[in-house]
């Protein structure tokens, strides 16, 4: 029994039993009570109908395209982060508790939001209920968004590249076959059934190309010098990725990654639940203490945002009502579309809580989930295949940031475009594709080159469980507007807003801290950086003082636009509360609207 | 997943597995493609009608030949090119 206790299988099991729970009871209960979803009623697929945006999808379809679009490194990485940090029983405590309570309902009640208000995005209803100020807010909210998270994949992906020597050329071939993909179906009009066997083909020939030819190896250049120059490569590839037009590079490749990225999720997860087979156990203290190991980051507030993907995440928000929000066919695909994607984004959370908490290994960025899937797929399998197991979840993380990091890119450029159209003067050139791609990489590489990557990731979930903060909030003051219970928003709203505030606001004090003294590195990672200035001749603490200036700055930025977000919308639900002459306690039962009031 | 069954859902039977495959391999470069193929028949609607908008693009006999195939794509072309689009709009997953 204690060997079965020690493995991941069963509290991998229990977070699935719990999910269902919660799924069929709880969410329900939610759905049924708060926004009663009438199928008779016209969703905005139905209403609007154009068949290029608005159009009504199977549920089925919904949910693979809601899945795919909110699943990428975040599950992947704040996992494996807060295990190392604080121990895997916190970390499990919060993905578990963390979506059965916040996370599923910010999805499914953005999603909602959106189809109750003829399929508009977030940036239409935040003007709407709350104002200018607040919309305006949510645009330079984006932008560091943008750039934080940019800087964070790239540097996972040039960890990645770094740590598993081969793993690069598996992505190199892969991209050449979505260009020959993409050739062979939209020029030549090849079948697409064939022109995949043969994608997959040179896809299978870039593992075997991985495999044998692990060139160059990994720290070639010194740890520092390596992850600085696979960062580069990455940065080239994501500016070529980001500029050409989709058809011929992108979307054929996320659709030749998604064969072996939906294989590595469930193969990791099969292994996990197999672990007392296997004999795969923790190697990982369960709890550290409630300061962070490595970092001395406190527990509060820090493990709430630096587990964002897979517990809760702001960026599913601006999916679930950008484009999904459109294409729902009847109001009660929404729990299953919404809900259930989120749900499913749990369980890839879960399987990278049992990756890294059978490997005792400190590694960089998220190479502990390689190692850790690696293992847990290696016990059942034969440990024989671990090497091949390395190189294959090395090019699944690689894909995934890939992916994500192109389209992140892209979105950066359109709506720098988009703000700079109505601009006079030399800013329009800033909504110039080549000059818009390159400023984000520039920025990001800058911030990658300074090596505190910990910090940065703070930050970067720090925004996003702030996006995932106003949702939550924008939601409550629609329910508020429409005379319903508002509580199950409002107070993991109030939670998230209050605990991400304060975890940008330690972070930026750190900076700023570290700024007075900077002879002493931020973590042993950036000593790297200390080193290859004094390499140079360089006297590092300047530099040093200035980063984090600039760093604390950002912080500073995102607190104030934080508070006032936040002002804006609690401001919002009480003048509408007043309005609706709502006495109860703020998110309590309030009237309820007949059907069809609202 | 559970997945609850809709009133009055049509009777074909469904794939879920395969749909769910669809949706996450597919579906978004479907939409993307359909995007795509708007914006070019947005200007190939401007050039057709374009006489009638104010921008005489194409000679008024090559727009008259042309417009019995653009009288279906109006209505759904105006909303379009009406509806209010926000930054926000751009992020589509």
């Amino acid at each position: 029994m204690t060997d079965f206790l020690s493995t991941p299988a069963p509290y991998v099991l229990i977070g699935l039993v719990l999910y269902y729970i919660a799924y069929r009871f709880y969410a329900r209960w939610i759905d049924k009570r708060v926004w009663e979803p009438d199928p008779k009623r016209s969703t905005p697929a139905t209403m609007y109908m154009d068949g290029v945006e608005y159009f009504p999808v199977n549920r089925y379809v919904l949910y693979g395209f809601q899945f795919k679009s909110v699943a990428a490194l975040g599950p992947i990485v704040g996992p494996v982060l807060a295990v190392q940090y604080w121990g895997w029983l916190p970390s499990l405590f919060w993905i578990v508790i963390g979506v059965i309570f916040i996370g599923w309902a910010q999805d499914y009640s953005a999603m909602f939001l959106s189809v109750r208000n003829e399929g508009r995005s977030f940036g239409p209803i935040t003007y709407n209920l709350v104002g200018k100020g607040a919309r305006s807010v949510l645009l330079s909210y984006l932008f560091i968004y943008f750039w934080l998270l940019t800087a964070a994949f790239v540097y996972i992906l040039a960890a990645t590249a770094n740590g598993f020597s081969g793993s690069f050329y598996i992505i190199f071939i892969t991209l050449l076959s979505g260009v020959i993909l993409g050739q062979l179906v939209f020029k030549a009009r090849w079948n697409i059934f064939y022109a995949t066997i043969l994608a997959l083909i040179l896809v299978a020939i870039g593992y075997v190309v991985g495999y044998y030819v692990q060139f160059p190896a990994t720290n070639f250049l010194g740890v520092y010098g390596s992850v600085m120059f696979w960062s580069i490569i990455f940065a080239i590839i994501l500016a070529i990725a980001a500029i050409v037009p989709l058809p011929s590079l992108i979307l054929p490749f996320n659709y030749l990654a998604f064969y072996p990225a939906i294989a590595s999720v469930a193969l990791v997860i099969i292994s996990a639940l197999l672990s007392p087979i296997s004999g795969v156990s923790f190697t990982r203290p369960a709890f550290v203490g409630f300061t962070a190991s490595f970092t001395g980051f406190p527990l509060w507030p820090l493990l709430f945002v630096t587990i964002a993907c897979g517990a809760i995440s702001g960026w599913h928000s601006l999916v679930s009502s950008g484009t999904t929000s459109k294409q729902v066919e009847s109001e009660i695909d929404a729990l299953p579309v919404g809900g259930g994607a989120m749900f499913t984004e749990s369980i890839v959370a879960l399987s990278a809580f049992a990756a890294i908490s059978v490997i005792s290994a400190t590694v960089l960025g998220a190479n502990g989930y390689v190692l850790g899937a690696a293992t847990l797929a290696s016990g059942i399998l034969g440990k024989a295949l671990y090497n091949g197991f390395v190189l294959f979840f090395g090019a699944f993380l690689l894909f995934m940031g890939v992916t994500v990091e192109t389209l992140v890119i892209r979105y950066w450029r359109l709506v720098l475009a988009d703000m700079v159209s109505e601009r006079k003067g030399s800013i329009r050139i800033l909504g110039n594709k080549y000059v818009a791609t390159t400023l984000i990489l520039v920025l990001a590489l800058a911030l990658i080159a300074t090596f505190t990557f910990d910090y940065i990731w703070e930050y970067f979930g720090g925004t996003n469980q702030l996006f995932a903060a106003f949702a939550l909030l924008l939601v409550a003051t629609y329910l508020t507007k429409v005379k319903k219970p508002s509580w199950y928003t409002l107070i993991p709203g109030s939670f998230m807003i209050v605990t991400t505030i304060a975890a940008i606001a330690y972070t930026a004090y750190l900076f700023l801290s570290h700024s007075f003294n900077p002879t002493k590195p931020l973590t042993a990672l950036q000593q790297l950086f200390y080193n290859f200035l004094m390499g140079y001749g360089i006297t590092p603490y300047p530099i040093v003082s200035a980063f984090d200036v600039i760093a604390f700055l950002v912080g500073l930025s995102l607190v104030i636009l934080s508070i006032t977000m936040g002002y804006y919308l609690f401001k919002s639900i009480l003048t509408y509360r007043k309005e609706a002459g709502i006495t109860q306690p703020i998110g309590g039962k309030t009237t309820m609207a007949k059907p069809g009031e609202d | 997943m559970i997945f609850k069954k809709k009133e009055g859902e049509n009777k074909k039977k469904s794939n879920p597995l395969k749909e769910f495959m669809y949706g996450f391999a597919m579906h978004g470069n479907v939409t993307y493609m359909l995007r795509t193929r708007m914006y070019m028949e947005h200007l190939f609607m401007l050039m057709t009608l374009g006489d009638m908008l104010g921008f005489p693009i194409l000679p008024p006999y090559y727009s008259l030949r042309l417009l019995p195939y653009m009288v279906p794509n109006i209505k759904s072309w105006k909303m379009r090119m009406l509806r209010e689009r926000d930054f926000t709009d751009l992020i589509s997953g």
